[in-house]
């Protein structure tokens, strides 16, 4: 009998071709590379706050509050005399730090979580996911709210807080994927060949979990984006000097009906980066994995 | 599930004994005296050993004692319970208004796969899942109750009517209309491309019957399941809305409480959600096999 | 090829547009199934085998693929030209097909008895006790032990034996004239194909329908049906009847097919394989496909397309270098 064929072309030889495969994939993403395109504009602010904000964000300025949108200030003033294009554009360093910070937790802790209970299975397996259940029984806002509440609002304890929240998350895929390429027949065949478990970790288990954690990761950091802001929002997050947007639309609401734009830009920009971040993780997904397109 | 149960249980104990600050302090107030002091210690049972306290703690629990405000020194059950209602009616509004809205728009979005229609709508749920809850509150009480004086600010109404629910409830849908849409979108996609659909096609089926009958029933299965855990995550992301709306539920309430530093009462809240949620859980396991012929239940729960 | 064929297909061509460009997964074939006759399909994987009989009843998913000329005339009218409408009313009607995996072709959330009344209900009516009465009649056909009880069952709870019968016999609850089977033995176990073979041979003597058969297992070929059409890279390149087919293979692709399959009756020390692989089909080579892996290639094989030619006895081959030496 004759079966099958071999795919005749496309496909590059070993890594450095999956890498440009991917790329050419992602390419085509086009809501993901805007996503892409919108993220490092935001390092890039983050990165040259200083030259790109017009003014000093805390500098106040009595005689000039909540001042409609002009030249000067583009974005208009706080109820301090504060320029908000200033604060929201310093918002991009909290943005980024708590995200980003959060997340690398989360992926690590979570991660090695995930590697050893799909790893070493059974009773590792088990408790840890019972642990990890527990954590993940809480609703993540209320979580890191509590959590906060009782530690107090400072830039490490939300960073923390958020983190634990997004470990089962992590933890989760980690372990899926380590549970599937398990089963995969090469493994079986290097245990039975005697191959110790560091080497099977390393050179095989690893550098097929980098790209889930990679996609999870840049979807949480949306997540986690959204949950800072929300705290920030009911008071428990960051607050000036280390200006937060959520923290900026709560103070906007005492000025609603008159001067709507304290709240409303801060409020487009946490829309836009979380938008941002999920359409590019998507585009990720997307690109490395076509056949989980959804 | 009784492990994690217990963990929750635990996790909740542990996390309200790292509280800064004298809890036997927070409900004396400003003055007392020492033998006021330790009369209140051991009011509050912690003049006994951690391990002890614990079991107290679990004991009251399961006999439905979590403690007293610090307000007014009520149990902090009753106040929860008393405000469990308005969150549950705003959860389940929103929860039928998400899925309305959702589902026929993810079907519609894999049935015009790759078309204009898709592409805007799935790039519109991305934005709804993208909004800031809080934020979206803000604007559509600008607009409608500053501006445009249709709604009222906030609140719940004397007696409760419908005007004062819609933007709470419409705001606490949002991100799950949208992420239902997504969800009904990939799994629609997914059954229509499977064999017994062309299998069906092939036996000369209009294509609604196809799609209604053959493709709708498979593709809802893990749609219909999720609605179930999404209310239980409801529950919890009430908080914001009830905050943004001053809507008299348990979350205004714990937040209320957090600011108060009354912890009893926060931790109460998260208990009672974190166990509603794994209960719901459970029955959404459950119900698996009453939907899809195929999986009959067995014991790993873990294996999610 | 004769004028009184049940299916005549004329210079069908079916492309898929993909990412990497215009794939012709059907590149001009022709091919006549005529009343009571068994014909068989067979290719390799990828050879467009399928395609073929997706094209027939024009269940070609769109985008991304689509019929893109020819005809297929089916009892005289040209399906390629029918509404959609009346495309419905030849599908499981006329022309019923059975796939190649009986589990992922039937819905898992139905019941047995469900699926095969719906059908007959669909197409041919009747009240409850009406339907139920043929589904039982009909899964007696297909010979499964204890039909009333199969009727409850979901499919998961069959074998894939006795799944695949079902499936036969759904397709057949209507008496099409026509059934198309898509390898319908390949995913099943040795004694369960011989069960669903001769199954198969009997309902065509029974009841005369006539079979597309596709498969790219020879043995099965030979078992099942009465001609053959061997399929490569998207065009037919050799049609007869069975027996002319294995003993006087013509085309080269043919007799390494042949070639390759291990027999019982013969000492086989090696097997021949084909050298090369299966060309891209988004560009193909110039010529005739086969030529770079072809032992007889001459000149004209890589600048001229050869076409399908009689050499007698209905037995056609499209080549240059068929073993009667030289273009006929």
């Amino acid at each position: 009998m004759i079966r099958g064929h071999q795919k005749s072309e496309g496909q590059g030889h070993g890594q450095g071709g999956a890498l440009r495969e991917f790329y050419r994939r992602f390419k085509k993403q086009h809501l993901g590379v805007t996503g892409a395109i919108i993220v490092v504009i935001l390092f890039l602010t983050a990165l040259f706050a200083p030259f790109l904000a017009p003014s000093d964000p805390q500098r106040v300025d009595l005689s000039n509050t909540l001042a409609p949108p002009s030249l000067k200030h583009p974005l208009g003033t706080d109820h301090l005399g504060r320029d908000l294009l200033s604060r929201v554009i310093y918002g991009t360093r909290i943005v980024l730090i708590v995200g980003i910070g959060s997340v690398a937790i989360s992926a690590f802790f979570g991660g090695l979580a995930g590697l050893c209970a799909g790893y070493f299975g059974k009773t590792a397996d088990g408790m840890i996911m019972r642990c990890l259940d527990v954590v993940w029984a809480f609703p993540p806002i209320l979580l890191a709210l509590a959590l906060v509440a009782v530690r107090g609002a400072s830039l490490s304890t939300v960073v923390l807080s958020i983190a634990v929240v997004g470990i089962p998350g992590h933890a989760r895929i980690v372990r899926g994927s380590v549970l599937s390429i398990k089963e995969k027949t090469y493994i079986m065949a290097a245990r039975a060949s005697g191959i110790g478990h560091r080497r099977i970790l390393f050179n095989h288990i690893l550098p097929n979990i980098v790209a889930p954690v990679i996609v999870v990761s840049t979807l949480s950091i949306a997540i986690c984006i959204m949950i800072e802001a929300t705290l920030s929002f009911l008071g428990l997050g960051m607050r000036p000097p280390n200006d937060s947007w959520g923290f900026m639309v709560s103070e906007g609401q005492k000025y609603l009906r008159t001067y709507p734009y304290y709240s409303l830009f801060p409020g487009i920009m946490i829309m836009v980066v979380v938008f941002a971040f999920n359409v590019f993780g998507d585009g990720l997904r997307d690109a490395w994995d076509p056949r989980l397109k959804t | 599930m009784i492990p994690v149960l217990f963990g929750v249980l635990l996790a909740v104990f542990v996390i309200t004994h790292v509280v800064p600050g004298d809890p036997v302090l927070l409900m004396l107030g400003e003055q007392y005296t020492e033998k006021e002091y330790n009369e209140m210690k051991v009011y509050l049972g912690l003049d006994k050993p951690l391990p002890v306290q614990f079991l107290n703690y679990a004991k009251g629990v399961v006999t439905g004692d979590l403690g007293k405000t610090i307000r007014s020194r009520e149990p902090v059950t009753g106040a929860i319970f008393r405000r469990f209602p308005a969150t549950l009616t705003l959860s389940v509004v929103a929860m039928i208004i998400a899925s309305v809205v959702a589902i026929p728009t993810g079907i519609v979005s894999a049935l015009k796969q790759n078309t204009k229609i898709d592409y805007a709508l799935m790039v519109f749920a991305q934005f709804g899942i993208s909004v800031p809850v809080f934020w979206l509150g803000i604007i559509l009480v600008l607009f409608f109750s500053l501006y445009l004086n249709l709604l009222p600010v906030g609140g719940r109404g004397e007696p409760p009517d419908l005007k004062h629910l819609i933007l709470p409830a419409f705001c606490l849908a949002a991100p799950f209309m949208a992420m239902t849409a997504r969800l009904t979108r990939s799994c629609m996609l997914e059954v229509l491309s499977e064999s017994y659909i062309v299998a069906a096609r092939s036996r000369g089926f209009s294509e609604a019957r196809v799609i209604f009958k053959h493709a709708l029933k498979n593709a809802m299965i893990p749609v219909v399941t999720n609605l179930g855990l999404q209310l239980s995550r409801m529950l919890g992301g009430a908080l914001i809305i009830e905050v943004v709306f001053r809507w008299p539920g348990m979350g205004e309430l714990a937040y209320d409480a957090i600011m108060e530093r009354d912890y009893a009462v926060v931790m109460g809240v998260v208990l009672l959600v974190a166990v509603i949620f794994i209960v719901i859980n459970l029955l959404v396991d459950l119900s698996y096999t009453l939907f899809d012929p195929r999986i009959r239940y067995d014991t790993r729960a873990s294996e999610k | 090829m004769g004028t009184d064929g049940i299916l005549r297909i004329s210079d069908l061509r079916t492309h898929f547009l993909t990412d990497d460009g215009e794939v012709k997964a059907v590149d001009g074939i022709n091919l006549t199934i005529r009343k009571g006759e068994s014909m068989g399909l067979v290719g390799e994987s990828g050879c467009g085998k399928t395609v073929t009989a997706y094209s027939t009843l024009r269940l070609v998913p769109n985008p991304p693929g689509r019929i893109v000329s020819g005809q297929i005339h089916f009892k005289g009218r040209d399906l390629l030209k029918l509404s959609e409408k009346e495309m419905r009313g030849v599908r499981g009607r006329e022309i019923a097909m059975v796939f190649q995996e009986p589990a992922s072709s039937s819905n898992p959330s139905f019941t047995i008895g469900n699926q095969i009344q719906e059908v007959i209900r669909f197409h041919q009516g009747g009240n409850r006790v009406q339907v139920r009465k043929k589904a039982i009649e009909i899964l007696d056909a297909v010979r499964i032990p204890d039909p009333v009880r199969i009727l409850t069952q979901y499919p998961h709870e069959l074998s894939g034996g006795m799944l695949q019968r079902v499936m036969i016999a759904i397709a057949i609850s209507c008496e099409p004239d026509l059934l198309i089977c898509d390898e319908p033995t390949t995913a099943l176990d040795v004694s369960m194909q011989a069960q669903v073979i001769n199954l198969l041979n009997d309902l065509r003597r029974e009841r005369g329908t006539s079979l597309l058969f596709i498969t790219h297992d020879l043995g099965v070929l030979s078992w099942v049906c009465t001609h053959a059409a061997v399929m490569y890279a998207g065009n037919i390149i050799e049609q007869a009847d069975i027996r002319a087919l294995v003993k006087n293979p013509q085309h080269p692709y043919t007799s390494a097919l042949i070639g390759a399959s291990p027999r019982l009756d013969r000492d086989c020390q090696v097997l021949d394989s084909i050298r090369g692989s299966v060309p891209n089909l988004t560009n193909p080579p110039g010529g005739c496909k086969f030529h770079p892996r072809c032992d007889r290639v001459l000149p004209v094989c890589t600048e001229q397309v050869p076409q399908l030619k009689e050499k007698g006895d209905g037995h056609c081959v499209a080549c240059f270098a068929d073993s009667e030496g030289g273009a006929a």
